[in-house]
């Protein structure tokens, strides 16, 4: 550490072997911390607090993962707060807008489980695994937030297991049906629709994981060869995570709800996958 | 070095850092590359593509607004309490380099003879009388791999406050203080258990900021 109190404050060097060297920050970020190591905690909480980026006091989120790191080897509480809670707000933006659609407790639920992991992540000081937060830090925390939203729907797909569908209010036994129809197996592995043998061999507990992810990966491949956008995306709500189209019940998050489109919307999109799918193998047959 | 292996964290990373939105992401071109987690890229792949198609335009979080933080923020107290006592618990091994050498069966001429310096300069380097941006990198790599911990710790270690000595009496009436620190290169030079070649290689360009490798 720097002993001269005159001297400027020294800024650790990034540790990480990455693919092109060991990880740096950029030029500009330096400049941040430089200038933000310093500051008294009401003056770096001012800094940080800045939204406009053009501002010349702005401090970037790389900036502000380096100055926690920092500040949490001398365990500087203050200064850490005062950083941490604009760091919180800016998340909080990033993650209701792509977990809000799940509903407002899987919202709660995620930010909290994300921002958790970033900060584990932080103030992990025996590892410079997370040394990426300070060069690119939006680029890991979408990819963190994905990871979330995927547990958020594997938890919604939980939840529907729990209760049986017929039970639910809205809950149309036709639909299930119309995919059955809709999605013909490939050789014959069957993709996202359940047959009865299924149930029976599950129930002797004799479905493998491996069997599910063999099925899993070919839904997936084929869907990710053949579709594109809201279209991959409803394709794979229904049959990868057996989402209903739309329900009456207005808690219920239903691909229509979630990707804004109206349920006649969604089964033309779905009917237009399975179409596109089936060509496609025909073509690869 | 070593070989880099990316792990998986990184591959994810790099696809979403190509910009390229999920579906043109080239699903071949990420498997291909690494098939080794071809199940897990596509399954990012496909909750990605999920994620941006349910996203709902939101303009940034104004402090009024941001119903969150209060929670965010008792989350992050929590960590932080975690994380003295990690610290507490990951310093002692490093509390003294001598000690944790000992424990791994050498004594401090044998850590010093590893690290190809001498008793001298490895006593102030305990004792983190050597300004930090001074010490070269090679030390800390070195440090790290001898004493069976990692850099990011031995840098840690070296950035914490100087400390008094544990091995010296006092008997003055007055309260012990600690040496002003110095450079390296100046703990270097005058460490009269290293010879002239020692001193040489971790000399050599020796500028303010000395944290490149050395010797070469």
């Amino acid at each position: 550490m720097n002993d001269d109190a005159s001297s400027p404050p020294v800024i650790e060097p990034l540790t990480r072997s990455a693919k092109g060297g060991i990880l740096a920050r950029s030029p500009v970020v330096e400049a941040q911390m430089a200038s933000a190591l310093p500051l008294p905690p009401a003056q770096l909480k001012a800094r940080a607090t800045l939204a406009d980026r053009g501002n010349p006091a702005y401090l970037q989120e790389e900036c502000l993962v380096g100055l926690i790191r920092h500040f949490a080897k001398t365990n500087d509480r203050a200064r850490i707060n005062a950083i941490a809670e604009p760091l919180l707000m800016r998340c909080e933006g990033f993650t209701r807008q792509r977990l809000i659609g799940l509903g407002e407790n899987a919202f709660e639920d995620g930010h909290a489980q994300i921002i958790a992991d970033l900060f584990r992540r932080i103030l992990d000081l025996s590892s410079d695994r997370d040394d990426f937060l300070q060069v690119k830090f939006w680029v890991r925390f979408e990819r963190l937030t994905v990871d979330e939203f995927r547990r958020q729907l594997r938890l919604l797909r939980r939840q529907r297991r729990e209760s049986p569908l017929s039970v639910l209010p809205g809950y149309d036994p036709q639909e299930g049906d119309q995919l059955e129809r809709d999605v013909k197996p490939a050789r014959g592995v069957a993709i996202a629709t359940r047959s009865p043998e299924d149930d029976y061999l599950e129930a002797e507990g004799e479905v493998t994981e491996a069997v599910e992810g063999a099925r899993r990966g070919t839904l997936l491949q084929e869907a990710l060869e053949v579709l594109k956008g809201d279209v991959l995306a409803a394709f794979l709500l229904r049959h990868r995570d057996g989402m209903q189209i739309e329900n009456q019940d207005p808690e219920v998050i239903t691909i229509s709800r979630l990707l804004g489109r109206t349920p006649r919307t969604i089964r033309t999109w779905l009917k237009q996958a399975s179409a596109a799918i089936a060509e496609w193998r025909g073509g690869k047959l | 070095m070593t070989e880099i292996v990316r792990n998986l964290e990184e591959v994810l990373d790099d696809i979403v850092a190509s910009g390229e939105s999920p579906e043109r992401a080239g699903t071949h071109r990420w498997v291909d590359e690494y098939p080794e987690y071809a199940a897990q890229i596509m399954e990012f792949l496909a909750s990605w593509t999920i994620m941006r198609a349910a996203s709902a335009p939101h303009p940034a979080v104004r402090p009024s607004e941001a119903t969150q933080t209060l929670r965010g923020m008792s989350i992050v107290q929590n960590l932080m309490h975690e994380h003295v006592r990690s610290l507490d618990a990951d310093a002692s091994p490093l509390r003294a380099l001598a000690k944790r050498a000992q424990a791994l069966g050498m004594d401090s001429r044998a850590l010093a003879g590893a690290l190809d310096l001498g008793e001298v300069v490895l006593r102030k380097l305990d004792r983190r009388l050597i300004r930090f941006a001074t010490i070269p990198r090679l030390i800390t790599v070195r440090l790290a791999e001898v004493l069976q911990t990692t850099e990011a710790a031995v840098v840690t270690y070296f950035q914490l406050p100087p400390t008094l000595s544990t091995e010296g009496r006092f008997h003055s009436s007055k309260a012990p203080s600690i040496p002003k620190s110095e450079s390296f290169s100046d703990a270097v030079r005058t460490d009269n258990t290293m010879t002239d070649q020692q001193r040489a290689r971790w000399t050599a360009g020796a500028g303010d900021d000395n944290r490149g490798d050395k010797p070469s």
